[in-house]
């Protein structure tokens, strides 16, 4: 392990900052996205790939990080489903408790993991819908339907500077609420 | 671009990397390393389970006898005879990998009854299989019957050519020779071999006791005679009898005479 050794260590000396900036993005959450950041990294270099530097490496934690979040929403709600009557949520959140907890770290954890991943893909990565769409292997549709969403929510962090020309009036199409 | 939201999301990244930084790396290399153990194990865990299955359908569907055990090419055949005749058998034959084998697994090499494993090799004037022996640390003599001599050379006397009396004589023996050994060359072996033999040290004769040419005059080998003068016999020599001129005398043709004479008079 010992050429990862010194790229995980690169790493952390010069990118983890972003990193935790895009899973705080991706969670709506620091303690959760701290978490998001170290599993990616475990997952990523225990694959055993040839990561020359920290360069590349963040390109494949910011994927992996994207794949977790979206994994830990859908395991989520299948356990909501089968389990629907064991959980039960108090009237008071955790989280609203914790340090770093504010208005953005809750609009942010009102959104779906996939829609949090498209805002991420589209206004950290600077992607287009397309690129966006290509990434989350869905249609273009379905991301501008996220991004819809996601400025609904997010409208006094995203209005302010408004300029995107995905913000198009997006029909929402009947059908299953997920 | 949201200026807003990215400026949100690095103000908490700030703040999350501050921590990360404090615990360090060592929480994400060791999580590294129990992942790729997990997948090591992982693997070895279809691995085993797709063997054995393996194992059984080859058991079970083509009928192989999971009892029998693979075949092993096992380069010689030991029986269950006593070695050191398994042994005996081997250089008889000139089996040499039988040989070796024996060796291996410890055969006593000391002696078989009489006779050294060596002077059996000689036999057949079988140098490599004298090598072999030799290099296991197998003796040239039965001490307790042939206290100095070397056996193994005894037998080759007169078996075998001078090529081989060379290679196996020993200059370090040779002059420890007793005069059967002698006496039985002067009979046997011919010219070449006998030269061999004293070239290495062999004694033509005892002081006081005995002297090949005294046996060669005695037996009318008088080629014998002129050959051991040339060798270095001692003309003047005493013999249990007496003096050698005496005994040549006495029992030697007058060509053996004239030979002992004439050495006594250019020594």
């Amino acid at each position: 392990m010992g050429d990862s050794t010194s790229v995980v260590e690169e790493l952390y000396r010069t990118a983890i900052p972003r990193l935790c900036a895009y899973g705080f993005l991706l969670t709506g959450s620091e303690s959760e996205g701290e978490e998001v950041v170290q599993a990616a990294i475990v997952k990523t270099f225990s694959r055993h790939r040839r990561l020359e530097d920290a360069a590349s490496a963040e390109a494949y934690v910011r994927a992996a990080m994207r794949t977790l979040v979206i994994d830990a929403g859908r395991r989520t709600t299948r356990w909501r489903r089968v389990m629907s009557s064991q959980v039960t949520l108090g009237d008071g959140r955790l989280e609203d408790q914790v340090a770093g907890e504010d208005e953005v770290a809750r609009a942010l954890r009102e959104l779906l993991p996939r829609v949090r991943v498209a805002v991420a893909l589209r206004y950290s990565d600077d992607l287009t819908t397309a690129e966006v769409a290509i990434r989350m292997g869905v249609t273009e549709g379905a991301v501008k339907k996220y991004l819809f969403t996601a400025r609904e929510r997010l409208g006094a962090w995203l209005q302010a500077t408004e300029t995107d020309s995905a913000g198009v009036a997006v029909r929402v199409a009947k059908g299953r609420a997920r | 671009m949201m200026d807003q939201l990215t400026a949100a999301a690095a103000e908490h990244g700030a703040r999350m990397a501050a921590r990360l930084e404090a615990a360090g790396t060592a929480p994400a290399l060791a999580g590294i390393t129990r992942a790729r153990r997990r997948r090591v194990a992982g693997g070895a865990a279809i691995l085993i389970p797709a063997l054995a299955l393996g194992a059984w359908a080859v058991t079970t569907v083509v009928g192989a006898d999971p009892v029998e055990p693979a075949t092993t090419d096992t380069p010689v055949e030991i029986t269950e005879d006593p070695l050191d005749i398994q042994l005996s058998g081997a250089i008889g034959r000139g089996d040499y990998p039988t040989m070796q084998a024996l060796i291996d697994l410890g055969v006593y090499l000391d002696h078989q009854g009489n006779r050294p494993f060596t002077a059996t090799a000689m036999e057949n004037c079988d140098v490599t299989a004298f090598q072999i022996l030799e290099e296991a640390g197998a003796p040239r003599t039965v001490r307790e019957v042939w206290r100095y001599d070397d056996e193994a050379l005894r037998v080759a006397i007169g078996r075998c050519d001078s090529d081989v009396i060379a290679r196996i004589v020993d200059p370090v023996t040779a002059p420890r020779l007793s005069d059967t050994t002698m006496l039985q060359a002067v009979d046997k072996a011919d010219d070449a071999a006998l030269t061999v033999l004293v070239s290495a040290g062999a004694p033509l004769e005892g002081a006081g006791d005995w002297s090949t040419v005294a046996y060669a005059a005695l037996h009318g080998l008088d080629d014998r005679v002129d050959l051991l003068l040339d060798l270095g016999a001692d003309p003047d020599v005493t013999i249990d009898e007496g003096p050698l001129i005496d005994y040549v005398r006495e029992h030697g043709s007058a060509r053996a005479i004239a030979a002992v004479e004439a050495a006594r008079e250019a020594s």
